[in-house]
């Protein structure tokens, strides 16, 4: 009988079933179809390295050209950065880097057109390179067009070529060279390191050395795999735990509107003999049927989706696939979240006692209402706070030089720095000395050839980053202050970061390479060396535990090599304040990369690129969305839950205010009165449900950016909550639930029903 | 389980409220219900009736004293097991109808069956239907059924499980007078047939003198037990007699 009872319960209650049955869907289905479209992506990967393969079964590198008899084809090739500059903008992000090969005759891809333009013209003297369309676009959209010209920078030098043509290619094999080159730009890069790449059309047999590399290759189907896998497993945990939060506020709220809207009827049950645990089954059968047929639809939902994602065959070759191990551990978690739903919203039923229930009139259960809005909250606050405080880290420390400037490949010389000051707009300009070092004691290997010797001799080693400049930035101080930090520089010791610190256990008081640690600067640096290139000089590895601060004395201590001969590569400014305000990051950035240049002498060996400590605020992308990935949208998708359920709720209420509602219209009270006395009843409900929502969201959010940051050891751990993001959402979600609620809620209310 | 007595309750106490704002509504309360008796209970507003009877039907506890129905001390049980008691020996009808929208007529009446895990015994509900003039409103719903219906469907619900007692809170309360009437007969004439013993609250004299006593509760106790002779002006004189005693 109970079964029969809460079936029909349900029935006679459609919305609120299906209100809860589609939030608990959207919950589940997102979980489906995220982790679903990754694995549908790793599937393609295969086939899509073989597609892009074609038509080589097999290819090998090596130093030397002529390592290959029997090659079909066998190109020499040099690794570059592409110095592109959209509009004059110097892209912000990881470097542009190419491979660039000598041209053959003809296009030697199979699956890979020329769709553009023409291909390299051999014997013209004006340098020309046919690019792979995805080597050379930025952010998706942005590329040379046909006929510019592009500056390519090795370690010895540029070259600058016109772009004569693309291929079509979006990711290639591992190996494969994206840029072609004619004999012009080839030979200007005669100083570079080259390698060469050797291609046979079936298996070789060839005893020569060099890694072999076929379609079928773990390397080679692994460089097809998603990058959205690695940042779905980042943020897998805190999805997971979102999308329960949302169900069970969903289920929640159902079931307390349920018990409200069948408490004469389990009364009167009680009245005649039904104990407790008939209440119990009553709402635990709600509960289930909900949670269920809410996961099957999600499932469903998620599965399909899916499916017409990759309805396109040249895309999708090996068509969808499924991640059941995570839609199984969906399965597991619905009668867990239906079982915590069934404790939250038991307990009032419980303790009424039949009589009193019969008696009482039905209310709104408004405790119920805000615990679900903020359960709901809770979820969307939680997926934002998770990342941002993971972005945190990255997001240079505000106290770090407002740009790096690199001339790269050759510098210039140190006594150049005279010829940059006093540019119009810059407060003050300094040198910035790099120097990587490995920290093993071992005996310095030989110099690399050509280079004076930077020590260490085995590349997989850690390495510590040493920067010298006139002045040290004011950061914050982990251990220290900046006095003891600046009088320390003087005395020949050094300042390390709170990253390294970390890592290697190193505090104020110990030595590093025999120097003396006078503190422990709180920094966060990683963008902003990376993209000026101020770590991997030299081959050194770009990885390192973060930057030790040091004179300029000390850093040419520990280099090989004589003052000298160190060029200077780096110097690091600070704008005048009504300079940055007048022109902005970019424009400011722009005018004095140009100036620079300028007093350079606008040298050809080198490119001057100016990289702004804050590139958001220059308008160019992050590092964070790469981390983050599609995680980012999943918020959105808790709000939409959100906003469901508080329709539901304010129906309800409506529902439950009916009787009075209508006495009041008849009385006299115009729509709009009802109308206010619906949104100030919701206003308050959501104001609880934000109050409660918020701090358990961010503390959720905070330690699940914990756990995601425990994958990059030492990296700093931040508590950032995007208030306007989290305010947007709210009112948002609010609104939504009003536009849709509040005209039904009026229907119900004519005074002549 | 047999007892001669349907219904012992003895210096039973009851209150509302806390603290200042605490009402005593029933102070030593003592009732004797006889097996197969039929009793009305009357009293002025407020004066703890419907209150006495929901104790008696173990829907509330009682703040002191003892209450026996069919030989078993119900205010010595746990919730559980009270709840079981009443499923199985106690019939309740109340004003309001109190009957499961979502179950048709024989599903209401064969309730107790149901809460027990027992299939429905169909041909007592055939009995009772026609009993109570129910005959073909099996299939329906009770918001198709008039107010006097309804009340029958309760009335057949309370006596399915054949309990020793049956309690009945202003029954009439929400119907006119002739279904009132109606209803009065049905209980007069279901006692005359059934070792049933009920317990009937009103403050009607003509409800009340359907019952063969009636009982005046003044002050939290009984103040008499009296035959009603069956007379309505008789109680009715009584009735005024007992709580408004300057009256000629």
């Amino acid at each position: 009988m109970i079964p029969t009872l809460a079936i029909r319960s349900l029935m006679r209650a459609k919305a609120r079933f299906l209100c809860a049955v589609l939030g608990i869907s959207m919950a589940a289905g997102a979980i489906v179809f995220s982790t679903s479209l990754v694995a549908t992506n790793n599937a393609q990967a295969p086939a899509m390295a073989k597609r892009a393969a074609r038509p080589w079964s097999e290819w090998r590198t090596a130093r030397r050209k002529d390592a290959f008899p029997g090659a079909k084809i066998v190109l020499e090739t040099v690794d570059l950065t592409v110095d592109f500059r959209p509009g004059g903008r110097v892209l912000q992000g990881p470097p542009m880097r190419v491979r660039l090969a000598e041209a053959p005759e003809a296009n030697p891809y199979g699956a890979v057109a020329l769709v553009e333009g023409v291909w390299v013209e051999q014997d013209a003297a004006e340098p020309q390179v046919v690019c792979v369309d995805a080597a050379m676009r930025r952010f998706g959209k942005i590329k040379p067009a046909v006929g510019e010209f592009v500056k390519f920078v090795g370690r010895k030098g540029t070259m600058t070529a016109r772009i004569a043509g693309y291929l079509n290619g979006d990711r290639l094999p591992p190996q494969f060279p994206n840029v072609f080159a004619n004999r012009a730009a080839f030979d200007a890069l005669q100083a570079e390191e080259r390698s060469a790449i050797a291609f046979f059309s079936e298996a070789s047999g060839v005893l020569a050395p060099g890694e072999i590399f076929t379609p079928e290759s773990d390397a080679v189907v692994a460089a097809f795999k998603s990058d959205e896998q690695r940042r779905m497993d980042y943020a897998t945990p805190l999805m997971i735990i979102a999308a329960v939060l949302t169900a069970l506020s969903l289920l929640v709220n159902s079931l307390l509107l349920s018990i409200e809207a069948n408490k004469k009827t389990l009364a009167i049950l009680r009245l005649n003999g039904m104990t407790r645990r008939g209440i119990v089954a009553f709402v635990a059968v709600e509960a289930f049927l909900m949670a269920f047929c809410g996961w099957a639809l999600g499932c469903a939902a998620g599965m399909g989706a899916v499916k017409l994602f990759s309805l396109d065959a040249a895309a999708f070759p090996a068509g969808a696939a499924y991640d059941f191990t995570k839609m199984g551990c969906t399965l597991f978690a619905m009668p867990f979240v239906a079982l915590l739903a069934i404790a939250f919203s038991l307990r009032s039923a419980l303790k009424t006692r039949p009589i009193e229930a019969l008696a009482e009139r039905v209310k709104p259960a408004r405790r119920g209402m805000a615990i679900t809005f903020a359960l709901g909250f809770a979820a969307f606050v939680a997926v934002e706070t998770w990342g941002a405080s993971l972005m945190r880290a990255f997001v240079p420390s505000p106290e770090w030089p407002d740009a790096i400037v690199s001339i790269l490949p050759a510098g210039a010389s140190s006594f150049d720095i005279e010829k940059l000051r006093g540019i119009e707009g810059v407060e003050r300009i300094s040198e910035l000395l790099p120097l990587q070092v490995y920290l093993e004691e071992a005996p310095p290997s030989p110099p690399p050839e050509g280079k004076g010797g930077r020590g260490g001799r085995m590349p997989a080693k850690p390495n510590a980053l040493f920067l010298a400049a006139e002045w040290l930035p004011r950061f914050k101080f982990a251990e220290g202050d900046y006095e003891t930090a600046c009088a320390g520089l003087k005395r020949g010791e050094i300042v390390i970061s709170l990253m390294m610190s970390r890592a290697r256990n190193l505090h104020a008081g110990d030595t590093l390479l025999g120097l003396k640690i006078a503190a422990v600067a709180d920094v966060n640096w990683h963008m902003v060396t990376s993209r000026a290139l101020v770590r991997g000089m030299n081959r050194m590895p770009v990885m390192t535990d973060g930057p030790c601060f040091a004179s300029f004395d000390t850093v040419e201590s520990l280099d090989r090599r004589p003052a000298f001969m160190v060029p200077m590569t780096h110097v690091c400014l600070d704008y005048k304040k009504e300079f940055l305000a007048k022109h902005g990051p970019f424009g400011a950035g722009r005018l004095v990369e140009k100036e620079i240049a300028r007093r350079l002498g606008n040298r050809v060996d080198s490119t001057v690129r100016l990289h702004s400590r804050d590139e958001i605020a220059d308008g160019t992308l992050a590092h964070g969305t790469d981390v983050i990935g599609a995680a980012a949208r999943v918020p959105f998708v808790f709000l939409a839950i959100l906003a469901i359920g508080f329709v539901a709720m304010l129906v309800a209420e409506a529902d439950a205010r009916n009787k009075e509602f209508r006495i009041l219209r008849a009385v006299g009270a115009t729509k709009g009165q009802i109308a206010w006395k619906l949104v100030a009843s919701a206003l308050r409900t959501a104001a609880c449900g934000v109050a409660c929502g918020v701090p358990a969201g961010v503390v959720c959010g905070y330690f699940a950016s914990l756990k995601t940051a425990a994958i990059w050891p030492g990296l700093p751990h931040y508590l950032a909550i995007p208030w306007q993001i989290v305010a947007e959402g709210a009112i948002g979600a609010f609104v939504f639930a009003l536009i849709f609620a509040i005209p039904s809620a009026l229907a119900r209310s004519s005074p002549r029903q | 389980m047999g007892s001669e007595k349907a219904l012992v309750a003895e210096g039973v106490c009851h209150s509302y409220g806390k603290g200042g704002g605490r009402c005593e509504v029933l102070k030593d309360f003592s009732l004797t219900l006889e097996k197969g008796a039929f009793m009305a209970l009357m009293g002025p507003s407020g004066s703890g009736k419907s209150t006495f009877l929901h104790l008696a039907g173990a829907l509330l506890p009682p703040g002191k004293g003892k209450i026996v129905v069919d030989g078993r001390e119900i205010t010595a049980m746990g919730d559980g097991e009270a709840t079981r008691f009443r499923r199985r020996n106690i019939g309740i009808v109340f004003q309001a109808f109190n009957l499961v929208e979502t179950l048709d007529v024989s599903a209401n009446i064969s309730l107790s069956a149901r809460l027990d895990h027992k299939a429905p015994d169909s041909a007592r509900v055939a009995l009772l239907l026609e009993t109570l003039g129910l005959s073909g409103k099996g299939k329906k719903f009770p918001d198709e059924l008039s107010g006097g219906e309804r009340q029958r469907v309760a009335v057949a619900r309370a006596l399915y499980a054949k309990p020793a007692l049956i309690l009945a809170d202003e029954p009439t309360g929400n119907l006119d007078v002739h279904a009132a009437h109606s209803l009065c007969e049905i209980l007069k004439s279901l006692n005359g047939k059934l070792d049933t013993a009920i317990l009937l609250v009103t403050h009607d004299p003509m409800v009340a003198a359907t019952a063969n006593e009636v009982a005046f509760l003044k002050d939290g106790r009984i103040a008499a037990v009296e035959p009603t002779s069956h007379d309505p002006a008789h109680v009715s004189r009584r009735y005024l007699e007992m709580y408004n005693p300057a009256q000629p």
